[in-house]
């Protein structure tokens, strides 16, 4: 896994999106199937759409990662929802998350809280 | 959540995009030297006059159609509990007012988010949200009826879903952002995804286009 951030958030909004690249360097198809951290009470996968002109957030029970595919989670596409930190998250505090897959697979990971500016410097378009 | 059960239509989105389209492909076919064509999502020759509507700015104040004369308008509906695309477009949005003062734009510009989750989004709430943006950012809140006395001009999509157990619910809501011009008329849409040097270049075109079209 690479590029991992939390998107730091505005004042009284306690809840996160978390970015990331997920790289299947196994031979096999696996899905990711749930994402838990020690911070944070709930978190969700989820993936933002526009149709239509319309933008829509779509909880996902699973994220199909095809053999040596990469799956980018990125704004305005599939995020982590991260649901009531307590404490609240800071800006630049390191946040361990295990990510579950359906091959049996566990990953440790950390993602550090960051506010961009510019989201298409996480997301060129 | 992937078959959201019982949603409840709070406005539908009308097909004014679509009829300023079908404009715009109308005016190309048959006035081809038109240069309205050529500037993506501008709803020229047909721009909507916005009537009254009367919502609450972040400071508590009326936020009123008299607010959007005199000055060109960059509306953007969203929620403050939204953490990807709404925080992502109220970036764009804040890098394109930093954009315009950088270069100069004579033409006095203001970004305004409208919250279209009044059961959430207090006067104060919007407040914080947009000062994180931008300290110049409008936020704008109210009750149901002066949210969709503006939203129901502007043809805004918006669906609320059902809470889940926690009392979280996520909002669907239109992506684009929208220019109102110095007359109070929905000029210029930007659909998604919004980049600031791509609104600068196409903000540029429609002032230069009305400054002849509109004389």
């Amino acid at each position: 896994m690479q590029k991992t951030w939390i998107s730091a958030s505005p004042p009284g909004v306690n809840s996160h999106a978390a970015y990331l690249e997920i790289h299947n360097q196994t031979g096999n198809a696996v899905s990711l199937l749930r994402v838990t951290s020690p911070r944070v009470a709930r978190i969700e996968v989820h993936l933002s759409e526009v149709r239509d002109g319309v933008a829509g957030m779509r909880r996902q029970d699973a994220v199909a990662i095809p053999a040596g595919a990469t799956v980018e989670f990125a704004p305005r596409g599939y995020h982590l929802m991260l649901f009531d930190a307590a404490p609240p998250l800071r800006i630049g505090e390191s946040v361990p998350f295990s990510f579950e897959f359906s091959d049996g697979s566990v990953l440790n990971v950390q993602a550090v809280v960051e506010r961009r500016d510019d989201p298409h410097a996480a997301h060129p378009q | 959540m992937p078959s959201p059960q019982s949603l409840r239509t709070t406005a539908l989105i009308v097909g004014l995009i679509a009829f300023g389209a079908g404009i715009g492909a109308f005016t190309a076919r048959y006035y081809p030297p038109a240069p309205a064509a050529r500037i993506e999502g501008l709803m020229w020759p047909n721009p909507k006059q916005l009537g009254p509507f009367a919502a609450v700015d972040q400071d508590g104040r009326p936020f009123t159609l008299d607010r959007l004369l005199g000055k060109w308008s960059f509306l953007f509906f969203g929620y403050t509990h939204c953490p990807d695309v709404c925080p992502v477009t109220l970036s764009v949005l804040s890098q394109f007012e930093r954009r315009l003062a950088e270069d100069k734009v004579d033409a006095p510009a203001q970004m305004v988010f409208v919250s279209v989750d009044p059961q959430r989004d207090t006067t104060v709430r919007v407040r914080d949200y947009v000062r994180y943006f931008s300290p110049g950012m409008i936020g704008v809140s109210g009750t149901e009826a002066e949210i969709q006395s503006l939203t129901s001009q502007i043809g805004i999509a918006i669906l609320h879903y059902d809470p889940d157990p926690q009392g979280n619910y996520l909002v669907d809501h239109s992506a684009s952002v929208f220019l109102i011009d110095t007359k109070g008329r929905l000029l210029l849409v930007f659909p998604a995804p919004q980049n600031a040097e791509a609104m600068l270049g196409r903000f540029r075109q429609a002032l230069d286009f009305m400054k002849r079209a509109d004389a």
